[in-house]
């Protein structure tokens, strides 16, 4: 009697956990290594990667911004027609969210890493 | 190899003392007396020394040490060198003591030792295990320290230079906010062992009824200011460019969510258990769970997991010091669970009462609540539950958390509104509807009154007829799924606020509750409307000519750059001021941009300038000024080829026929001074030829200086490049006055964010206050207070 309501409570607790981790993985976004990028045909990959220096070719008024990322696997041409980004090349590393046709990853959306306060890479020297 | 001396000034002799010598021992100091102070409390030894004190002294003297290191520039020390440079001023250098991973531990563990020690004199008959407790966390804690110490000197032939200056706050954090979120935060997560241990403590003992009105005050101050935390977070997105808005479920931000919301279901599981003598296990459980989630956060953010996956860069952990916190977290989660379920096995039940109309309510909102939060963490762990069943690294993006959480919202809203008009005893659904038809009906007025401003065309908010929304099975109307947000916020607003009136006359200070609901009301209709209805307006702005937004849904402004600016911008400072006039609105922008000096190219850094009000606020933001009206274009010898060029101040644009004739040099090859011209004979669009000679004058090592040709007074013709081999030249299509790009966004109601946090913090504070004052009183609301005969 007395854990019969700790019971049910604790099957429907685990239930839901389940159910809900079942829900997020199912429907969350990969994330794929510039390698395994261009294999993928899904729309909404991402792909994390450092901005190659110099590689940024920027144009607001011609809406054009295209630039290459890479990881340890390789270098990743991006054409990126989203919302204007800013300190792009500032940051150190953005996702790149899209699909990848014609050989390269065509994004509306990117993330701009925060260099967080729980970072300790030393930048520059 | 032999070196040369450095020219650069030696680190004296107090600094090394200081960091190196005397902080570094003071770290493994405290770890032992962490421990000395555990095994005194445990083995109930009588000595006189008081171990705990010492060792949160000694945590103290730690943060002391650093922050004094860090005010003075010793940038001989390798993690002062990498967060702090010299032009910071004071608050900053201190603040770049947590701007790294040391530096957060050591904040974390002093903000735990500020709260350890107020909470200590009331800890009452519960002191063993609530000093037990505590000593055995922060002596993990420090012990992460002497894995990783912030106080390593970096030498030079053994002599420790100090470097001329150090690397600095990244760009994106010198903000103000830097300087107040992450004290405020972590004092939430530090003020989170007090409920821990207060729950071993009572676990231990056996004693399930004592510590609650010693540990409620807390529990509010907790949530009170882990929310503050969490909104200064918000506001800090708010106003950086790129990170998303106030708030993006970012792991980050999810890891200090998490506790918070599990924080706020304690506050309410205790409210049942001071009134009806229920529930006190599971409270006990509720009040271990917030700081056992941001342990399991903090392993989470630092194990690597996801460190490719967030928009928050995080540095690997040292090894030792990872392991360390990995069994923090094993022992504490473990641990906590299992004296928990042994309790709760032994522990004989007794009959309940069948539970009581608010009772119920509690519980639902609280599972609701629960169930937010677990999905959350459920959702940040994605990361590792993908990686530790093998799979490909999968992450759940911002509008997944919004599809799932909104079920469990919409119900917490309701709840929010409802559960204050139940009562504690048996209640019929006649009464219930008699107390909250006045609620519903003022709700429906309000919404409907907010409907028709934000549906008007002269001061409404122009919602995108056509928007849409993800939903669990399929989409939802955009304008209806956020009006239907409001209107359950307007609903709790409108409870709350009718119960906050109502008990007012009796006890003021008993309507803290009830404001903190309000505020959290308000914050979220501002949250909804402000996300839900921007709009965003692009404008090319050049000197002298008023530019105007084409997008018929963005705002509409008529944008000038004010003339004869002084401009620096190689100033972090630097800005560049824009009068925008509309709208029955006329402001001054100032939005930031500035260059930091890379390795290859000047690197720009944007501020957006924000101009509050109370209806809205506009959202300016400035990119990098522009010359190219296109992509350049490549043209062999006798080639024609169009270019167009949109002009911005009539919205036109000038078609131009470029024909490339030869390149013509003057002097020899490779030698300074000598010009390579390109020429070209424009046709423009009523057929008018003119030749013109763009060209390239050598400089020696120099990149060649490049004269552009003008066309007429509004663009001009650049060499952009040359192919000797195919003989070809690439030409770019320039502007004769810079273009300055400039996004504006229309933020409507963002002033009730701002109102709602500052609501909702003095209604915790003044909840906690009173719980202090009072803290036997059975509830918010008493049982006399529950409505007999108000039908």
């Amino acid at each position: 009697m007395l854990l019969k309501g700790p019971f049910v409570s604790a099957g429907v607790a685990l239930l839901s956990v389940v159910g809900l981790a079942v829900v997020f993985v199912m429907n969350a976004s990969p994330y794929a290594t510039v390698a395994e990028a261009s294999k993928l045909t899904s729309n909404g990959v991402h792909v994390i990667g450092a901005i190659v220096p110099g590689s940024i070719k920027q144009n607001l008024v011609a809406r054009s911004l295209e630039f290459s990322i890479q990881d340890e696997t390789g270098i990743l041409k991006v054409s990126y027609a989203g919302p204007p980004m800013a300190n792009l090349q500032t940051t150190p590393k953005v996702v790149v969210i899209g699909k990848f046709e014609d050989g390269q990853m065509k994004s509306e959306k990117m993330l701009v890493k925060c260099p967080s306060k729980y970072e300790s890479e030393k930048k520059g020297g | 190899m032999e070196h040369s001396k450095l020219d650069l000034p030696i680190t004296p002799g107090w600094s090394l003392f200081l960091g190196e010598q005397f902080a570094s021992k003071l770290v493994f100091f405290g770890v032992v007396c962490f421990v000395l102070a555990f095994l005194q409390q445990i083995f109930g030894k009588k000595l006189k020394v008081p171990f705990f004190a010492l060792g949160c002294i000694s945590i103290f003297g730690t943060f002391i040490s650093l922050a004094t290191l860090f005010v003075t520039d010793q940038f001989a020390y390798e993690y002062i060198f990498s967060h702090s440079e010299k032009v910071n001023l004071i608050p900053y250098k201190i603040a770049a003591v947590w701007s790294g991973q040391q530096g957060s531990f050591l904040l974390w563990a002093t903000c735990s030792a500020i709260f350890a020690l107020l909470a200590l004199r009331g800890v009452g008959e519960y002191r063993r295990g609530f000093i037990a407790t505590v000593s055995i966390f922060l002596a993990a804690l420090m012990g992460i320290l002497t894995c990783e110490s912030p106080f390593i000197v970096s030498r030079f032939e053994k002599i420790a230079y100090i470097p001329p200056d150090g690397n600095g706050l990244a760009p994106s954090l010198n903000n103000y906010w830097v300087v107040i979120h992450p004290p405020t935060i972590f004092l939430g997560f530090g003020s989170l062992i007090v409920l821990f241990a207060f729950a071993v403590a009572a676990l231990a003992k056996k004693d399930y009824v004592d510590w609650v009105p010693r540990a409620r005050p807390w529990a509010i101050i907790s949530v009170s200011i882990l929310g503050l935390g969490l909104c200064m977070g918000g506001f800090w997105a708010y106003e950086t460019l790129g990170w998303g808005g106030f708030w993006m479920w970012d792991p980050v931000e999810n890891v200090s969510f998490v506790p918070w919301v599990m924080t706020v279901v304690l506050v309410h599981g205790l409210i049942v258990q001071v009134t009806k003598k229920k529930w006190a296990l599971t409270n006990l459980l509720l009040a271990g769970l917030p700081f056992l989630l941001f342990v399991y956060g903090t392993f989470l953010t630092r194990a690597g997991f996801l460190a490719d996956v967030s928009v928050h860069s995080f540095a690997q952990m040292e090894d030792n010091a990872h392991k360390v916190l990995l069994v923090l977290l094993g022992t504490s989660v473990l641990g906590f669970l299992a004296l928990w379920l042994w309790r709760l096995a032994t522990t004989k039940g007794e009959p309940k009462p069948k539970p009581s109309p608010r009772e119920q309510g509690y519980s639902a909102g609280m599972v609701m609540l629960s169930l937010m939060g677990v999905a959350t963490a459920i959702g940040m762990s994605v990361p590792m539950i993908q990686a530790l069943r093998g799979h490909t690294v999968k992450v759940v993006e911002e509008h997944l958390y919004h599809v799932v959480l909104a079920w469990f919202l919409v119900p917490i809203l309701l709840l929010m509104g409802i559960v204050p008009f139940l009562a504690w005893r048996a209640m019929t659904f006649r009464e219930l509807m008699n107390r909250v038809v006045n609620v519903v009906s003022i709700t429906f007025g309000i919404t409907g009154i907010c409907l028709f401003v934000f549906k008007s065309d002269v001061i409404g908010v122009s919602p995108d007829p056509a928007g849409k929304i993800d939903w669990s099975f399929g989409q939802l109307p955009l304008f209806g799924w956020m009006m239907t947000l409001f209107a359950l916020c307007m609903f709790v607003a409108v409870a709350n606020l009718w119960r906050a009136a109502e008990l007012f006359k009796r006890s003021k200070p008993s309507t803290g509750a009830f404001l903190a609901h309000l505020g959290v009301a308000v914050a979220m209709a501002g949250l909804i409307v402000s996300r839900g209805f921007e709009r965003t307006q692009e404008y090319f702005v050049q000197p002298g000519v008023t530019a105007i937004g084409t997008k018929p849904l963005g705002p509409k402004q008529a944008v000038e750059l004010i003339e004869n600016q002084e401009y620096d911008f190689f100033h972090r400072d630097n800005k560049v001021a824009f009068k925008l006039s509309g709208d029955g609105q006329s402001f001054t922008a100032r939005p930031g941009l500035y260059y930091i000096l890379g390795k290859e190219a000047p690197q720009p850094m944007v501020w957006p300038s924000i101009e509050r009000g109370l209806s809205h606020d506009m959202y300016v933001v400035l990119h990098p000024m522009e010359d190219q009206a296109g992509d350049p274009i490549s043209l062999k010898p006798g080639e024609t080829k169009e270019v167009r060029g949109p002009v911005w101040g009539d919205f036109s644009e000038r078609v131009y026929k470029i024909k490339y004739i030869e390149t013509v040099r003057v002097g020899e090859a490779g030698v300074t001074g000598t010009t390579f011209a390109a020429k070209l004979e424009i046709s423009d669009a009523d057929g008018h030829k003119t030749v013109v000679n763009p060209k390239w004058t050598l400089q020696g090592k120099e990149q060649p200086k490049s004269d552009a040709a003008t066309l007429d007074d509004e663009f001009m013709i650049e060499l952009a490049g040359m192919d000797v081999a195919s003989k070809s030249v690439s030409l770019a299509l320039k502007y004769v006055k810079p273009v300055f790009p400039l996004q504006v966004i229309y933020k409507p109601l963002t002033s009730l964010v701002w109102l709602g946090v500052g609501i909702l913090f003095f209604g915790g504070l003044l909840a906690a206050w009173n719980r202090r004052r009072h803290p036997n009183q059975s509830s918010d609301l008493q049982e006399a207070d529950a409505p007999v005969t108000d039908t």
